[in-house]
């Protein structure tokens, strides 16, 4: 009888201590919304990240994500693109300091201009509880990235969607 | 009847249909529209998009002038073209704005060329204003009484630059750029060419066929007026 108790624990040990394990690594990750583009409209992918004490760390890590690109889809930001910093300010309103690669890697023009600011606003807002982005590029706050779109103001939700939607005809 | 007399009645018909054509297809000057503003989109230090040697700044100035010329052409002096930038220089937003506005434009035309992270072509932009929040009662939201004639004329020239190409045609939207701080006119911005797409290369009379189907969207524009 002890014989057989013995096999048992034996057997069953490892399978509750790769249960435990599992449980610890689902917890430490989080599923993620990501924007990317294609034919020049936003479409979500869905990818993981590793959970942080720290908002702000998360916040990088799908900015990271977003830099690395899709396999399906286009990307919105340069492959370059680092989030630098991330100051969660009054209003809920979340200050994106890129690195210069942000602006200086960016295609230009005015569709892809939209789809930069429109993919990286929907992302954020799709992931984390903040009302409104502002841009900034080693510490300064945008006007634009590449000369057009205005981004002076804070972007709210409501802006954010409807800058999405920059087609009407 | 004969044959020589259907013949002759054919004939007959066929030259009073050509006799009303002129009237209808030759009147190509601009009659409403006394000044019209180009806006090359960057220049000076500000290349904007590029595709190996071909930059943004250089096509739009380029295209300015072909535009220039096709409204002097069919309207000699009768017609004031104002083009906001240099080719060596790139007017902050306030200068453009006020080199429009202060020659008294009836239309500004702010040219573009888009560009993107894949040569992938993606249909091109004609945008209308959507004036940002914050901006009320500011600068940023000067053609604001003018959207709907904004709309107007993003409507006569996708009509005209559509087919233009044949991989690629063109869509309306709005946006809140940039480009249109302190105009205060009907104004568009168009994307007239995806520099960095392999599959539109660019023909030598290119610059003469765009700013002429360019301006048949103002004369187009100039009738509803």
């Amino acid at each position: 009888m002890k014989k057989m108790a013995v096999i048992a624990l034996l057997v069953f040990l490892p399978v509750g201590a790769g249960a435990a394990d599992l449980s610890t690594l689902q917890s430490s990750s989080m599923g993620v919304t990501l924007f990317f583009e294609m034919n020049g409209v936003l479409v979500q992918e869905v990818a993981k990240v590793p959970r942080d004490k720290m908002v702000e760390n998360e916040m990088k890590s799908v900015i990271d994500l977003l830099a690395a690109g899709s396999a399906a889809s286009g990307p919105v930001v340069p492959n370059k693109a680092r989030l630098e910093t991330v100051f969660l300010g009054s209003g809920r309103t979340a200050y994106l300091n890129f690195n210069e690669n942000f602006v200086t890697d960016h295609p230009g023009g005015i569709t892809q201009e939209i789809l930069t600011v429109a993919g990286v606003c929907q992302t954020v807002f799709a992931n984390f509880d903040v009302d409104g982005i502002r841009f900034l590029v080693k510490g300064s706050e945008l006007k634009t990235i590449a000369g057009h779109v205005d981004i002076e103001s804070v972007i709210s939700r409501p802006q954010c969607d409807r800058l999405s939607q920059y087609r009407r005809e | 009847m004969d044959y020589n007399a259907r013949m002759h009645r054919m004939v007959l018909l066929f030259s009073l249909m050509f006799a009303f054509l002129p009237a209808a297809y030759a009147e190509q000057t601009l009659t409403k529209l006394d000044t019209v503003v180009i806006d090359p989109g960057h220049g000076g230090a500000s290349t904007g998009a590029r595709a190996e040697e071909l930059t943004e700044k250089d096509f739009c100035q380029k295209l300015a002038q072909a535009i220039k010329e096709a409204v002097e052409k069919e309207n000699g002096q009768a017609i004031k073209v104002v083009v906001t930038a240099p080719p060596e220089k790139d007017p902050d937003q306030r200068d453009r704005a006020f080199a429009a506005n202060g020659a008294g434009g009836k239309v500004f035309i702010s040219l573009h060329a888009a560009s993107g992270f894949a040569p992938t072509p993606r249909m091109l932009g004609i945008y209308v204003q959507d004036a940002p929040q914050g901006a009320e009662g500011t600068w940023r939201e000067a053609g604001k009484k003018y959207s709907v004639k904004s709309f107007q004329l993003a409507e006569k020239l996708k009509e005209a630059l559509d087919g233009f190409y044949p991989s690629n045609r063109f869509f309306i939207g709005r946006a809140p750029l940039t480009d249109f701080n302190g105009v205060a006119m009907p104004a568009v911005a168009v994307e007239v060419v995806q520099l960095n797409s392999q599959l539109q290369p660019l023909a030598p009379d290119m610059f003469q066929r765009l700013a002429s189907a360019i301006y048949s969207g103002l004369v187009e524009f100039d009738r509803r007026q």
